[in-house]
């Protein structure tokens, strides 16, 4: 069965051989961006840089006239003393969920140190930049089972083209040498095999994937 | 020199056209060999069949882009060493079909008559369908047989990003050939 595909490979790395010369032709030089897209990139930086600074600025005037109204409505020091305290709630991204993580489950690694063919399916993780990777073993089948179904439920928001990369890099592996990222649409081509493989994000993970992991990774 | 004043040179039959020929596509042809034989050897030799098969073929033929045509020959000619050769290489043209295989659907049969010109023309339907900077990222790596890294060097991106859009091609070509009723 083996033999037979790759056969077939061969066939297709033939049959690649007789493509059109323009094709051919048209790879020897690397392909350049056009100036039109320059512009239209720094039209589109220019007009998002607006956007946020009015955004900044509605936000900054709200939050202003809130606090006068509570200052003239509370007057008692006490009461101040929360304002202070205040957060404002927002949805974490993945990638930050894991750079914020502290738990004594986590373990520093480098990636030799990684068993990919162990059966324990592992959380694995690093921020952009750093040598060292974090990972923490789920403690059971049910954790892993877990994760395996809420990966499958992601709702696959699109990330743009052109996303860069996040600030910390996330692999899911599963002890039988597979590997896949929360950030990549699972498919065969995005299955990577006893190695964690470098990418680029298609997909934003979902919050409920982001409060799964963070609940597997917590003491 | 142009392409046309060099196929001119072929037509004329001056010896002058595989010195010229060398000038201009001498290192390319080479470089694709030499990453699809066991040897430099091989591929010196590859090289070399390669101007005689283009001095033996001109005329009649009067290829457009030239560049293209003789790559096409050192290749097929170094696939041939390849496989004739029993030496084991790592990389080559063996690395090359190992990462292909992804694209073989999982229900091919090889009891099917193959078509080699059909999945030609169907290969070039989808490699025109995709952006230019994936088509040149598919082509360097599967035609060129470019590394990885040099790849990234090209296009001035990083190893990863290059994987990362060969794993997408690959699988997008694989649901290509299903739907185009390929069974390879």
């Amino acid at each position: 069965m083996r033999a037979d595909k790759i056969r077939a490979a061969e066939l297709l790395f033939d049959a690649i051989g007789n493509i059109d010369d323009r094709i051919i032709q048209e790879a020897q030089t690397a392909p350049t961006r056009k100036p039109v897209e320059k512009r239209k990139s720094f039209t589109a930086i220019i007009a998002l840089a607006a956007t946020l600074t009015l955004i900044a600025s509605v936000f900054a005037a709200t939050l202003i006239a809130k606090i006068v109204d509570s200052l003239n409505s509370a007057p008692d020091e006490g009461h101040l003393e929360d304002y202070g305290n205040a957060s404002v709630e927002t949805n974490a991204s993945l990638s930050q969920t894991l750079l914020d993580a502290e738990s004594s489950a986590i373990v520093i690694v480098e990636e030799n140190d990684i068993d990919f063919f162990d059966g324990k399916t592992k959380i694995v993780w690093k921020q952009s930049g750093e040598s060292d990777y974090r990972m923490v073993t789920l403690r059971s089948q049910a954790d892993a089972a877990k994760l395996g179904k809420e990966l499958k439920n992601q709702k696959q928001q699109i990330a743009p083209e052109d996303t860069e990369s996040p600030e910390c890099e996330v692999w899911i592996t599963f002890g039988d040498g597979t590997v896949i990222s929360p950030y990549l649409k699972t498919s065969a081509g995005n299955i990577g095999y006893a190695e964690l493989f470098e990418y680029s994000p298609e997909i934003e993970p979902d919050a409920d994937l982001t409060d799964l992991i963070n609940d597997l990774i917590s003491d | 020199m142009e392409d046309y004043q060099i196929v001119d040179l072929y037509w004329s039959r001056s010896e002058n056209a595989i010195a010229q020929t060398e000038q201009k596509y001498g290192r390319m042809l080479t470089s694709i060999s030499v990453s699809l034989v066991p040897t430099v050897q091989d591929a010196e030799e590859c090289v070399s069949d390669t101007y005689l098969a283009a001095w033996n073929s001109m005329p009649d033929e009067r290829p457009v882009y030239l560049g293209a045509y003789l790559s096409k020959i050192v290749r097929r000619l170094s696939i041939n060493k390849y496989r004739s050769s029993h030496t084991a290489k790592r990389g080559g043209v063996g690395e090359l079909v190992e990462e292909l295989t992804d694209c073989i659907p999982s229900d091919y049969s090889l009891e099917t008559e193959y078509d080699n010109q059909r999945l030609a023309e169907a290969l070039n339907r989808f490699l025109l369908s995709l952006d230019e900077q994936k088509r040149y990222i598919f082509i360097r790596r599967y035609y060129y047989s470019d590394a990885v890294i040099d790849i990234a060097r090209q296009i001035r991106a990083s190893e990863g990003k290059v994987k990362t859009v060969l794993f997408r091609v690959r699988s997008a070509l694989r649901k290509f050939l299903e739907e185009e009723g390929f069974a390879i």
